[in-house]
Formats: C-alpha cells, sequence, structure tokens
C-alpha cells in the first residue's frame, strides 16, 4: 500500500514539475516588463512583443473577385428578397411581428458584406401574426364599442358638433389596459384557431406548390406568361393569410409565352431557382393544436407517447428546433399523451412541475431555440479581422492588451492536466470505494460527498382489481310434443318440473 | 359437487385477451387510450387477476338459475322453515342462461382509470336435472347431459368462447322410474 501511494505522489510531483517547467520556457509578454527595461529585456529575448495576428498573405485577385456584394432585402417582400439574392442559398425563418407576412426583418450577413456565390443569407420574415386590427372608424371615441354581434350604424349627431360622424364600428377595441399586441395573441378569433398560415408558393413549380399546399385543395388554371411554363404567377389567397386546412386554394399558373417577343424573353437563361429551406420553429412544450399551426409549411407527423407532460402537449421534435428543413418535408412530433403524470391531489391543486415525473422532457433539453441557434456571421465579414499592424508601440496604459499567447498555449496543456488529475483522483475513489473493507482498518476514514438523490423515474405502478358482478340468470323450458298439451296446475305452466316428495317413494 | 367445474377452466382469459380487450376500451374511452400503453406490460397480471374472480363454479350460476324456477322457490323457502324430508324436483329439458360482468379496476400510479368492464355470458342447455331442495338449499341429485357455452364480451366484440358439456355429475336415480310428470300429480309439501 505504501508503494502504491509513493507512486502516485511521484506521478503527481512529475506532471507539476513537467507543467512548471512549461510554464518557465514561455517567454513573458513585453507589456508586463516595466517601460524602463523593456527595451533591453526585448532585445535579449527575455520579453515577446504581443501583436495581432493578422493574415499577410497576399490577397488573391482571383478568390476576391469571386465574390459578390450582397444585396440589402430588409423590408421587401421575400419574392423580391429571391430576385435580389439569386446567387445565394436563401434560408428563411419566421418570427411574429407587426409588419406584414413576408417582410424581410433581418438579413444576415447585411450589406455591404461579400459572399462567394451559393453562400448562405438567412433572412427573417414576419408571419404577420402581430398585425394591428383593422381601424376603426373613428379611433378618438373613447366609449366602450358595442359588440360584434349588434353592429349598427352611428347616424351622426347634429347636436354635437365636435363629434365626427362615424361611418360604422368595425370590431370592439380590445379593454382598457390591454394592449393591442396583446389581446391579439393570446385571445385569438375563435375561427382562427382552425386556420393555418397559407405558405407563399408564387414563382414555385406546381408539383412543389402542390406539395406545399398538401393540407389544402389546389385549383389550377393556366395563363400566358412570360414564366417559364408550370411555374405559378399568381395565388389566391396569398401569403400570410389564413386558409382552413381543406379549404381552395386557387393557383395560376404559367403556360408559357403567348407571343414571339415574350418566347425571346423565355429563351434568356433564368437565374438559378432559389434553393429555399426553413429554419425549424421551436413547438416543444405547446400544444399539438399550436404546433401544428406554427409548422404549417411541413407536413407534421404527430407520435403520442407516454410522458408525465399534459395530454396533448409536444414534448419533442424531429428535426429538432433550428434544423433547416426544406418546406414540405415531415416533422415528427412526439406527443404527450399525459398518461404518467401524477395523480392530482384532493384538496390542493399540485402543479404538474412539482412532482418529479412531470419533470422538463429531455427532448425539450435538447431541443434548441431559435434564438439560441442565431445565425453565425460570416468570418469574411468581421471588420477586426482587417485591421492594420501596428508598427509603433502605443503607451501601455492605452494599449487594449490581447490574450496573453503564451497562456493560451498553455491552456490546453493545463486542461489535460487538470483532466488527468480528476481522473486520476476519480480512479483513487473508486478503488477505494470497493476495497473500502480492507482500507477501513489501515487508514483514515475519509468523508466522502454524499451521492446526490438521483431521481428514477419508475415505472408506474399498475394495480388490478377484478371483481364479479353476477347477472341475473333465466331459466326456459324448452317445450316438447308430449308435454305440450300437459294439463299441468297453475303454478307448473310456466315449467316442466316435477315435484314429489322424498316419503312418495320411501314412504 | 364440490369437485365442479370452475368458470375459470373453460374460459382461461390470457395476455391476448386482456390486450384485445384494453384495445377496444382505449377507442371508446379517451382517458384510457393514454394509459393503454403502459398497460400493455401488465397484461399479464390483468389476466391472473380476472381468472381469479372467474373461480366459480358453474353449477353455481345454473343454481341460481333453478331457484328461479317457481316451484323450486317454494320448495327452497319451505325447507328452510321446516325440517322435513329433501323434496325431490326434476327439471326437463331447460336452458339457463345468464349475463354477469367482469370489472375489471386499474390504478395507475395511484390513479384510478376508468373500468373495464367485460359481459360474461354463459348459456347451459340440461337435458334433465334433478334436485334436491332440503334446509333451504339446492343440491344436485342427477344430471343429466349438459352443454355450456361461455362467451366473453367487451361490448358487441367477443373476445372469448368455449363451449364444452359437463360430464361426471350424479346419474339418475331415477332415471328408469316413470317420470312424475307424465302423471297428474299434485304438489304437496308437509308442513
Amino acid at each position: 500500500m505504501r508503494a502504491k501511494r509513493f507512486l502516485t505522489t511521484l506521478g503527481f510531483a512529475v506532471f507539476a514539475a513537467s507543467m512548471t517547467a512549461a510554464v518557465a520556457q514561455q517567454p513573458r509578454p513585453c507589456s508586463t516588463v516595466a517601460p524602463t527595461e523593456r527595451a533591453a529585456a526585448r532585445a535579449s529575448g527575455a520579453c515577446r512583443d504581443i501583436a495581432p495576428i493578422v493574415d499577410a498573405a497576399p490577397q488573391n485577385g482571383d478568390a476576391a473577385s469571386t465574390n459578390l456584394p450582397v444585396s440589402g432585402v430588409v423590408g421587401l417582400t421575400f419574392d423580391d428578397a429571391k430576385d435580389r439574392l439569386t446567387r445565394f442559398e436563401l434560408r428563411r425563418s419566421y418570427r411574429p411581428s407587426a409588419e406584414p407576412g413576408g417582410t424581410v426583418l433581418e438579413q444576415q450577413p447585411a450589406p455591404p458584406a461579400r459572399l462567394p456565390a451559393g453562400a448562405i443569407v438567412r433572412v427573417v420574415l414576419s408571419d404577420g401574426t402581430l398585425r394591428p386590427p383593422p381601424k376603426v372608424a373613428a379611433s378618438e371615441i373613447d366609449e366602450p364599442r358595442p359588440a360584434r354581434a349588434a353592429p349598427r350604424v352611428q347616424q351622426p349627431q347634429p347636436a354635437v358638433a365636435d363629434v365626427p360622424p362615424v361611418a360604422a364600428v368595425l370590431e370592439p377595441l380590445p379593454p382598457a389596459g390591454t394592449s393591442r399586441e396583446s389581446s391579439v395573441r393570446s385571445d385569438p378569433p375563435l375561427a382562427d384557431r382552425d386556420r393555418l398560415a397559407v405558405p407563399n408558393v408564387l414563382g414555385m413549380s406546381e408539383k412543389s406548390a402542390r406539395t406545399r399546399l398538401g393540407r389544402y385543395r389546389v385549383e389550377l388554371r393556366g395563363r400566358p406568361s412570360s414564366a417559364p411554363a408550370g411555374h405559378v404567377i399568381d395565388q389566391d389567397p396569398k401569403a400570410p393569410a389564413r386558409a382552413t386546412p381543406g379549404q381552395p386554394i386557387r393557383l395560376v399558373v404559367s403556360s408559357g409565352p403567348a407571343n414571339n417577343r415574350a418566347a425571346a424573353i423565355a429563351q434568356k437563361p433564368l437565374p438559378p431557382p432559389v434553393s429555399e429551406t426553413l429554419e425549424l420553429a421551436n413547438v416543444t412544450n405547446r400544444s399539438f393544436d399550436e404546433a401544428n399551426g406554427a409548422l404549417a409549411e411541413f407536413r407534421v407527423t404527430r407520435v403520442e407517447v407516454a410522458d408525465a407532460a399534459p395530454n396533448g402537449q409536444v414534448i419533442g421534435q424531429s428535426p429538432t428546433a433550428g434544423s433547416m428543413v426544406q418546406p414540405g418535408s415531415t416533422i415528427t412530433l412526439r406527443v404527450s399523451d399525459g398518461s404518467l403524470a401524477a395523480p392530482v391531489t384532493t384538496g390542493a391543486n399540485t402543479p404538474a412541475a412539482t412532482t418529479p415525473a412531470a419533470a422538463t422532457p429531455p427532448a425539450a433539453a435538447s431541443d434548441a431555440s431559435p434564438a439560441a441557434s442565431a445565425p453565425e456571421t460570416p468570418a469574411a465579414t468581421t471588420p477586426d479581422a482587417a485591421s492594420p499592424v501596428s508598427t509603433t508601440e502605443p503607451p501601455v496604459s492605452e494599449v487594449q492588451q490581447p490574450a496573453d499567447p503564451s497562456l493560451t498555449a498553455l491552456m490546453p496543456v493545463l486542461g489535460v492536466g487538470a483532466l488527468l488529475g480528476l481522473a486520476l483522483a476519480a480512479f483513487r475513489l473508486a478503488r477505494r470505494n470497493r476495497s473500502s473493507g480492507e482500507m477501513r482498518n489501515i487508514e483514515p476514514t475519509i468523508n466522502l460527498p454524499a451521492e446526490p438523490d438521483v431521481a428514477i423515474a419508475p415505472d408506474p405502478e399498475i394495480k388490478f382489481a377484478a371483481r364479479l358482478e353476477v347477472g341475473d340468470a333465466q331459466i326456459e323450458f324448452i317445450a316438447t310434443s308430449d308435454t305440450a298439451d300437459a294439463d299441468l296446475d297453475d303454478e307448473l305452466d310456466s315449467e316442466k318440473a316435477t315435484v314429489e316428495h322424498w316419503g312418495d317413494r320411501h314412504g | 359437487m364440490d369437485d365442479g367445474i370452475k368458470l375459470r377452466t373453460p374460459l382461461d382469459i390470457s395476455h391476448d385477451d386482456v390486450e384485445r380487450a384494453l384495445l377496444e376500451y382505449a377507442k371508446d374511452e379517451p382517458t384510457f387510450s393514454g394509459a393503454h400503453r403502459p398497460l400493455r406490460n401488465a397484461g399479464q397480471q390483468a389476466a391472473a387477476e380476472l381468472n381469479r374472480v372467474l373461480d366459480v363454479d358453474v353449477l353455481e350460476m345454473l343454481r341460481r338459475g333453478w331457484a328461479t324456477v317457481p316451484s323450486v322457490s317454494r320448495a327452497i323457502q319451505l325447507s328452510a322453515l321446516k325440517k322435513a324430508p329433501p323434496v325431490i324436483i326434476r327439471l326437463d329439458e331447460h336452458c339457463v342462461s345468464s349475463t354477469s360482468h367482469l370489472v375489471l379496476g386499474i390504478h395507475v400510479a395511484q390513479k384510478p382509470l376508468p373500468d373495464l368492464r367485460l359481459a360474461l355470458e354463459l348459456k347451459a342447455d340440461v337435458q334433465s336435472a334433478t334436485l334436491a331442495v332440503r334446509e333451504g338449499r339446492i343440491e344436485l341429485v342427477a344430471l343429466a347431459d349438459i352443454s355450456v357455452v361461455a362467451r366473453l364480451k367487451y361490448q358487441s366484440v367477443l373476445l372469448k368462447e368455449h363451449s364444452s358439456g359437463v360430464n361426471g355429475g350424479p346419474r339418475d336415480p331415477f332415471r328408469n322410474q316413470p317420470a312424475a310428470s307424465e302423471h297428474r300429480t299434485s304438489v304437496d309439501f308437509y308442513i
């Protein structure tokens, strides 16, 4: 035992010595040296200047010329954005906004960035869900409006000259103290709950449009157009209108150019079709209906699983949130059936989240929210990378010292060392626990930290209790020819029974 | 007749029967559909519990039917009042039918689920039976040919059916004698 401890201690000592030597070999930065001694230290190599890392390689003219300027599309409709970014791969995601649906809210990268052809450009579109309600004819009126069920026309009041005439009240205003936005989100009209956002299929081929509009009934109509034949040139209703699944969506498909001029136009090489993918929204912890509505451009498959979450709540999705998925793809939602929910405590409303079984679903933890998976900024657009090399050393007090490169180089070594030390300690602890019986007599007892109680969700306890509820029995005598006419007593009319006393035979 | 035939012998509910019943039940009970999956592994346990309550003598079910016959019922009442020699009653060909219910109560994580109610239909065609009524009880003296059909159903879905004949019952000691019903006889009880 002593030999083993000696070897372990020796190993630690060797490791620590090697770490110390590695640190000592790294020259310290000149910025840590006093200004009066800095020149001498720099000349003798005792310190090293730290400069920002700059890619000093000459710019390749050919490579630079292949980069294309990225046009700004913020504020445009998605169709216009597609037209401007035809050389790039366009990826879009949606966000609730008061802007009209399909309007580009953000763009990544933004101008004046330059990207090679085919690079990814992400745009965030408004889904139009926060659009304000239709304006009423006279917004100056503070009085509560009459109910929608009984709209009435307010005639101009000649007696009050200041009040402008009101043509008609379209819909009631939200209650006082409630913002319009929140009222729209939290209490949508009942009919809108069953409606889904109609995807935009303009410019798509007929097949793609049918795929996107799989939930609706597509009505096609042809029309000569300069657009390529078979492409959708008009749509009714247009995105972002909401429509009930099964509702007809009328599409006008181009039947090709109608004259020679249009044919000439059609002969021109068209820009490549935009490769379009959508960033999958995070719909976990939402009800299935909500999730289904949010994923209107995909095919949604519902898979019910036993879980402690409330019935109908989405506990997982595949592909995960943030994935770039083509419209029309199948999204599998795992929906809790609520069967493993904790029993309701009598007399008190126990929140489901306090029960062990109702912990956060594992799938939800793995699903990154779209906000968390923000698009990466291409390195080429980072302005810091192009900062020039400073040839004159500024005063120490004014220099923003970057990270010490020696320490930076040392970090992996230290990390590996720490990991090795932890692994060795864990190994020793494991061995100590295994042979604790022998060790207890030799070494003093070490108070190990108590292991945390691991809440293992047990299988739900299932009990059965069967019982037999015996029902009434009926008896039916089967009449035979020789007994059907038997002249029996009234009591025995309905039966064919013979009753005799034991004494009749043996008495 | 202590060693009579138990209901569980011909029926013998299996794991598959319970599975089918739960499947059908899940279609009707929305609250039950969610629990169907975890219950699937407990089908054997549920089948054992159902078989336990089926440990009922088939003849016990027949006695309930026989007791509805007016003469038998009256004999039972009279024999219970007075200690007297047994009254012998011979029943010619008849059919006893009864419908009972097997109720399976289910608790998942101490949360009760709606009961699963299975109908147990029993139909026995008896060629003849001779009963002795004594001290308020029906005793079977002799039993001729009998066939029993037992059906286990969930609503209209037949889960299991078994038909069998009951053999080994005591023979009718009066079989060769002319049946009393062939004569006009009065029914007399010594009170």
